[in-house]
């Protein structure tokens, strides 16, 4: 009886293997995968990928913490000493128009972050095991690419967070750590120490003249030889090297690639390129990168106005000059369609309205110019005109700026332009557009009471950065305060 | 029906009493263990306020009608009722009441008895919280229980609310406990708009529902729940029907609420003075008009109407009447071998803050099925609908608290076009107010199906089935006016459906041989959470009459997401009782899940745990009568924590879009051995009852080390990446709790205190890296709690000039005006020494009144929002009225620097806006009268309860803000984030001072 009971319980027993064993079976159920992202071993396997993951390099340098916003930030508030005030509430902008940033400051880290992030993004494209999976046609395409983008953000980075490059000195300040090799795995994220303002420059020119070697001069949206031609007149100008600025500024012009803007509002808020645009990034509706326009902007859903100019600024400028004349009769309702003249009277509902406001970055949704034809007329001009030799290209330096004013119902000119004029004519033309810090540090001028390479007029190595990584070495002002 | 209730409501008002034959009952009271005679125990007529006392020989003697019930009371003893018949002699025998002792706790996979527990367990009361007008549980139960830590973020409706169960046990992982709903640990995890604060699925529970709640705070009761138990389980169960006639229960409540506490501002006077002030010290050149005259400055920032006499209170216009109406309808019973529980509840609560609102509408039905004497089966269902009308987040113009910001000078309505004023230092966040909807609708379904067999006598196999699965719709429209919706209007539709299953099938064996008793479950379980959506943005309407997305002209956003995990796990325990004295628990869990590394997929989570009852030695008895239960407890075991996002061990690329096309980003580096944080948790506890368990409690002693602590360590950003996610650093908790539970009086008038107060010690062992913060304001250093503020010291202000000073540093007092020149240091920890609460509870005559204290010591608050509010008329913001102390003259003695502005004079992020957090609450009383069963027989009803309560009456603190039981969640911010930013203040809302009335009917 007993026995049977067993024999009983048992067999019932038994009815649970299948129970239980069905469920130990499925280990696999653990294995989930992503369905929005890929792993990073397909992401560099085929070219499609790879190329894509060059579109991301675009993506990542159009942040607002980088090219999209705040290398134009650092310049406009460092060197604004009244043509414009900053009326935000934010305390990140309050201390650089100051010109007193903390280390811990927020914009800066992010700029850091981001300025890398895109370097890393670039530094994979650029590694030879990548590029050998291109065709000889991308592979030069892709590498042209990158190296323009890397090459230009270490140029930004070097004199954002270097003291100002002294031509003809050995420029030993330190500058940014130079990462030229792909973070591949955890195991390449190592400290770096920060290399010298030449080390940079140098490694900033490589990129950028290999970049101009590489890539064909029209590349659609995209960087071309041109773009790399534009930015290296730039950096030569930064460098006082007069002869190479103008150079490429000519070559540029001279390629007719390029023309002006009937008038000088035509290039700014625009969907696509404007003739004038050598390389702009890229905006539409839903990309919506818009802080340029949160900040300057004061119109019907658009902006703070945080970033108002000061009359003082428009009495710069000639009666007739376009580009300093202002909107008066402005309507609560006006957006940026409504908008005919380069400053307004803000209008926005956020904060900050009845102030001036400048045009150029009036709404989320456009194109951020970030290298316009203009530039490279006034870069010759300069660079003809402080250079000892014949002057490059067919204009003198005056012609070079009347057809700047021109455009812009200026008067000409008569009789030769001077060193002042044509500077002025820089900041005229070039305003709220991200040049203005780095002209007067090149020009040597004073900022308000400070020097042209007071410490106070860099930016600090973000704190976060400093803590994981002891390689790195502040700013010294931002040690002592001198 | 309704008339029945009338008139018998109106005879009880008017003290109607029915007169009966009355006669003398009389009898003798012994204690049942020893047959004592037991002296002033009381007898009492149940509902009237006759009663009389045992004499010195135990007798006693009472006037009494048959059919009345007498009630037989002893402090320590169980309480025993008697109906009067027609005998006249009652004696009675006491028995001990085993306060609590005997009752039945349930734990992960099964139940105990609590006096059988080993492990670290606590059972909330649960009694009295459907009354409570709470819009979530959480909030109901805060301060009932030691080591469980609860801190509202705000007083905005719905949000997610903070449950630290014996401190933090993770930096970057989930510091949240497990919630398990009738078996189905449910999904917690907020889904809502990354651009609000994070909102909480827990606020879809209706609390009438709820039978109980227990807390699981050891390793020897967590570990059951293995990979997720590290920070405690939450065991909710609800209500079940029991065979018999079928029992009504309609409830309602209703009541008004109130901000608990409001701050004072500068009026207009005030504010001229100060501003005034302010514009005459402007010292910074060139950077700030000189050609402007002082009137001109302040029209040209204020507005137009600045010297128009207006006094505007802006905080007032931040707030609303708010209100509560919540009905419950269920009703349970059961014949043979069917019984149910089910229930309707509505619950329309109006917030504090303008435009805040939440509706919810539950249904319930569980029933269990007795199919035969071996298999049975049942179900609980749950559908429920919650509806909130939500504000904006706290670091927003457009939310309600922002207004304060606003200047007195300027008018609330623009007396020209009689719309809300426009001309605003800020964004008139009113217009928001008005012309913007954000509406967040979720529906939920909460299923859980099992059936039970018992296979052999001592042998059961049960099967659960359990999903969740919520679908939340977010609809919300900014109007054209508004802030976000300018210029043609902006609407953004974003749903989300996260869906949840889980299995389980274990087996329970249970066998008693002799003095031995063993109790076995083991089995396995599969839970696997799909999360997908998709959110879309679009704007340009043709006017704000239109608001579907159909209607507009351009979508600016459209996404989705669709992310998933899942565990596997098997787990075992083994409880073994010998002679009812002592008792051992064995259990282990091992669990996989797909969030970690192929390489360390899985863990194991063992735990021990015994427990001795010393009172049941006969060495104890002497001292029986002073000490009547004394148990000694210890466990020790390991548990786990896997809240880190889906997919953190892969290296990732998203793809992504640039002037039309499609791109490839780089999101996360791979950590291919990523596994679990393990929390080893050691715990000693002592259960004691003295003078017949009169005085009854608990002390329990834990240490808990987390290692391997899933961290998203820092790393140098010059690779490319912030971070990775690591198993890295490790950090402990340690803490004391104790609960005392105390009969204070028993007889016609009784009265129970219960008291419990926890102390954790949160400590950072090693995290690997460099300190790692979030804000620059809370920090993860090495030997210090997790979140502790690292702060520039504020000095004061230099009396001879009016400059702010701070401190040089950490071990330098020297002071400095120059905020560059000073390091930060440590200045203060928002994590409490101490925590507690403090409950009493009376009953006379049907009449009852339950007062509950919170108290919450040691902590400080950080106002992010300081450099605003308090910030010497640095910036046009309305101040705090103490900004009007500011330095004038030299010589004055002031903290609050001189008024500049413009000028960052002492307004930047240092210990100058961190105050001492600690706090007092009367967090409720609740006043009820159960009417006498006299009045609500002849009502046909078997009981009839009439209730008042109010939540947050008074806080006592020296916290300057609105309240200091705060935390700015933050929008779209990571778990480790959450876990570091605390005590932080920024624009939010105070808790709600809720009146409330209500009525409780059973039939």
């Amino acid at each position: 009886m007993i026995m049977k009971n067993i024999i009983s319980n048992t067999k019932k027993l038994l009815l649970l293997v299948p129970m239980v064993t069905l469920l130990f079976s499925c280990t696999e159920k653990l294995e989930l995968k992503p369905k929005q992202s890929i792993d990073a071993a397909v992401a560099l396997t085929t070219p499609a990928n790879i190329k894509a993951t060059l579109v991301g390099a675009y993506l990542d340098g159009r942040s607002s913490s980088i090219f999209g916003t705040a290398f134009n930030e650092y310049s406009e508030l460092y060197a604004s000493t009244g043509d414009m005030l900053f009326l935000g509430t934010y305390e990140e902008p309050r201390e650089f128009i100051e010109k007193e940033a903390t280390v811990t400051n927020g914009y800066v880290e992010n700029t850091w972050v981001q300025a890398y992030k895109l370097i890393n993004t670039c530094n994979t494209l650029l590694n030879p095991e990548t590029l050998a999976i291109l065709e000889d046609e991308d592979s030069d395409l892709v590498e042209g690419e990158a190296r323009f983008l890397r090459g230009w953000t270490y140029f930004e980075l070097a004199r954002l967070f270097g003291l100002p490059y002294e031509a003809g000195a050995a420029n030993n300040q330190p500058a940014v750590p130079l990462v030229l090799t792909p973070t591949k795995d955890v195991a390449d994220a190592v400290k770096v120490p920060r290399n010298t303002v030449a080390e940079c420059y140098t490694q900033a020119l490589n990129d950028l003249t290999a970049a101009r070697d590489l890539l064909h001069e029209d590349n659609g949206v995209y960087a071309s030889s041109l773009a790399a031609r534009a930015i290296l007149a730039r950096m030569h100008l930064q460098m006082g090297n007069y002869a190479g600025a103008a150079a490429e500024a000519n070559y540029v012009i001279q390629t007719g690639a390029f023309s002006l803007t009937n008038t000088p509002l035509e290039a700014f808020n625009n969907n696509s390129n404007s003739p004038e645009d050598i390389f702009a990034f890229q905006n539409n509706v839903a990309s919506n990168n818009g802080w340029l326009a949160v900040m300057y902007a004061s119109l019907n859903g658009a902006g703070r106005g945080d970033y108002e100019i000061q009359q003082v600024f428009l009495d710069r400028f000639a009666p007739s000059d376009e580009r300093g004349m202002l909107q008066e009769d402005t309507e609560s309702f006006y957006t940026i369609a409504n908008i005919t003249r380069m400053y307004y009277i803000g209008v926005g509902t956020i904060i900050n309205s009845n102030g001036i406001n400048t045009s150029k970055w009036g709404s989320y949704y456009t194109n951020i110019p970030m290298i316009r034809l203009a530039e490279m007329y006034l870069i010759r001009a300069e660079a003809n005109f402080e250079d000892a030799g014949a002057d490059v290209g067919p204009n003198t330096p005056t012609q070079d700026i009347n057809v700047i004013r021109d455009r812009s119902n200026a008067p000409a000119y008569v009789g030769s332009v001077t060193r002042q004029q044509i500077r002025d004519e820089r900041y005229l033309e070039l305003a709220w557009e991200g040049f203005r810090l780095h002209d007067l540090k090149r020009w040597k001028l004073n900022i308000g009471s400070y020097a042209y390479n007071a410490g106070n007029l860099i930016l600090p190595i973000p704190f976060r950065e400093l803590e994981v990584n002891d390689l790195l070495v502040q700013n010294n002002w931002y040690l002592t305060g001198k | 029906m309704r008339k029945l209730l009338l008139t018998s409501l109106i005879s009880c008002l008017l003290g109607f009493t029915v007169i009966a034959q009355q006669k003398t009952v009389t009898g003798v009271f012994t204690d049942k263990t020893d047959g004592l005679p037991v002296i002033g125990a009381t007898v009492q007529i149940k509902g009237t306020a006759t009663g009389t006392a045992t004499d010195l020989d135990g007798k006693y003697a009472i006037q009494a009608s048959p059919g009345e019930i007498l009630v037989f009371r002893f402090i320590g003893m169980k309480t025993q009722e008697f109906t009067v018949g027609t005998e006249g002699v009652l004696n009675i025998e006491f028995e001990l009441d085993n306060v609590g002792l005997d009752e039945v706790i349930v734990i992960g996979y099964g139940s105990a008895i609590k006096r059988e527990l080993t492990g670290s367990i606590a059972k909330v009361e649960t009694k009295g919280i459907a009354e409570m007008p709470t819009a979530s549980f959480e909030s109901a139960i805060q301060g009932k229980s030691s080591g469980v830590f609860i801190e509202q973020a705000s007083g905005k409706l719905g949000e997610t609310i903070k449950m630290r169960i014996r401190g933090s046990s993770s930096v970057s992982a989930n510091n949240q406990p497990l919630y398990v709903v009738d078996g189905v640990p449910i999904t917690t995890e907020n889904v809502s708009n990354a651009d609000n604060q994070p909102t909480s699925p827990l606020a879809d529970l209706a609390m009438t529902d709820v039978e109980s709640i227990q807390i699981l705070k050891d390793a020897s009761a967590a570990a059951i729940y293995g990979s997720r138990a590290s920070n405690g389980v939450v065991i909710i169960t609800t209500k079940r029907g029991k065979a018999g006639a079928t029992k009504f229960d309609l409830q309602y409540t209703a009541g008004i609420s109130e901000p608990s506490h409001l701050i004072d501002w500068l009026n207009a006077d005030q504010y001229l003075e100060l501003f005034g002030e302010a514009v005459d010290n402007i010292t910074v050149d060139g950077l700030i008009w000189d050609w402007l005259t002082k009137d001109e400055f302040l029209e040209y920032f204020i507005g137009p109407l600045w010297d128009d006499g207006y006094d505007a209170d802006w905080q007032k216009e931040a707030f609303q009447k708010g209100s509560v109406n919540r009905v419950n309808l269920s009703a349970s019973g059961g014949s043979g071998n069917t019984t149910f529980y089910s229930g309707v509840s509505y619950d329309d609560t109006k917030g504090i803050l303008r435009g805040n609102s939440m509706t919810k509408m539950s249904g319930r039905l569980n029933l269990d099925q007795k199919a035969s004497e071996k298999l049975s089966f049942g179900v609980q269902m749950n559908l429920i609908r919650t509806e909130m009308l939500r504000v904006e987040n706290d670091n927003a113009y457009s939310t309600p608290l922002q207004l304060v910001a606003q200047s007195p000078l300027t008018p609330v309505i623009d007396p020209e076009t009689g719309e809300y004023n426009t001309n605003t230092i800020y964004y008139n966040g009113l217009i928001s107010l008005r012309d913007a909807t954000n509406n967040q609708t979720s529906f939920r379904s909460l299923a859980n199906f099992y059936a039970s067999y018992n296979i052999i006598k001592d042998l059961a196999f049960k099967s659960e089935f359990g999903t969740d699965i919520m679908d939340l719709r977010e609809k919300n429209y900014w109007g054209r006016l508004t802030i976000n919706g300018g210029p043609a209007g902006e609407a953004q539709n974003r749903s989300v459906r996260v869906v949840n299953y889980n299995w389980e099938n274990y087996l329970t064996y249970v066998k008693t041989f002799g003095v031995h008793h063993i109790n076995i479950v083991g089995g396995m379980s599969y839970q696997e959470s799909n999360t997908t959506g998709s959110n879309i943005l679009a704007k340009g309407f043709p006017t704000d009459d239109f608001q579907n997305i159909a209607n507009a002209a351009e979508a600016t956003t459209f996404t989705s997401f669709d992310f998933a995990n899942s565990y596997l796990s098997y787990f075992a325990r083994s409880n073994y009782k010998i002679n009812e004295k002592y008792f051992f628990t064995l259990s282990g869990r091992l669990d996989g899940s797909s969030r970690f590394g192929i390489d360390n997929r899985f863990g194991f989570f063992p735990a021990a745990s015994a427990g001795w009852i010393l009172t049941q030695e006969d060495f104890m008895s002497g001292i029986k009568d002073v000490l009547s239960y004394l148990k000694v407890r210890a466990s020790y075991g390991l548990t786990g924590n896997s809240g880190i996002p889906d997919y953190a061990h892969l290296a990732l690329y998203t793809g992504v879009n640039y002037a039309g096309r499609n791109g490839l980003d780089a999101t996360q580096l791979q950590s291919r051995e990523l596994g679990w944080e393990n929390t080893a948790q050691a715990d000693i506890g002592l259960d004691f009852g003295f003078f017949k368990n009169r005085v009854t409690g608990e002390i329990d002693y834990y240490q808990k080390k987390t290692t391997d602590l899933l961290l998203y360590r820092t790393l140098p950003s010059t690779s490319g990446f912030t971070g990775v996610w690591s198993n890295v650093g490790e950090l402990e908790n340690k803490g004391l709790e104790f609960t005392l539970h105390s009969n204070n009086f028993a007889g016609s008038f009784v009265w129970t205190t219960d008291f419990n107060m926890s102390f954790n010690k949160n400590k950072i062992i090693d995290i690997n890296g460099p300190e790692i913060t979030p804000n620059g304001i809370n920090y993860v250093i090495e030997g210090q709690p997790i979140g502790v503020f690292k702060l520039v010291k504020y000095a004061g202000v230099d009396p001879d000039n009016g400059d702010a000073l701070y401190y040089l540093g950490p071990d330098n007092n020297e002071t400095t005006n120059n905020f560059n020149l000073a390091e930060p240091q440590i200045v203060g920890s928002p994590n409490p020494d101490f925590t507690g609460g403090l409950s009493n509870n009376f009953e006379y005559m049907g009449f009852d009144l339950n007062v509950l204290i919170s108290f919450v010591y040691g902590n400080e608050i950080f106002n992010g929002a300081g450099i605003y509010q308090s910030a010497n008329a640095a910036w046009f913001d309305n101040q705090t009225v103490d900004q009007m102390n500011r330095w004038q003259n030299p010589g004055d003695i002031t903290d609050v620097p001189q008024a500049r502005l413009g000028e960052n004079n002492g307004v930047k992020t240092t210990s100058r806006y961190l105050y001492d957090g600690s706090y007092i609450r009367i967090r409720s009383i609740n006043f009820g009268y159960n009417l006498p069963k006299s009045l609500t027989t002849r009502m046909k009803m078997s009981s009839v309860r009439l209730y008042a309560g109010v939540q947050n009456l008074y806080t006592f603190t020296n916290y300057k803000g609105w309240d200091p039981e705060v935390n700015y969640t933050g929008a779209g911010r990571s778990t480790q984030n959450t876990n570091i930013i605390q005590g932080y203040d920024f624009y939010t809302a105070p808790q709600a001072r809720t009146y409330t009335l209500g009525i409780n009917l059973s039939f």
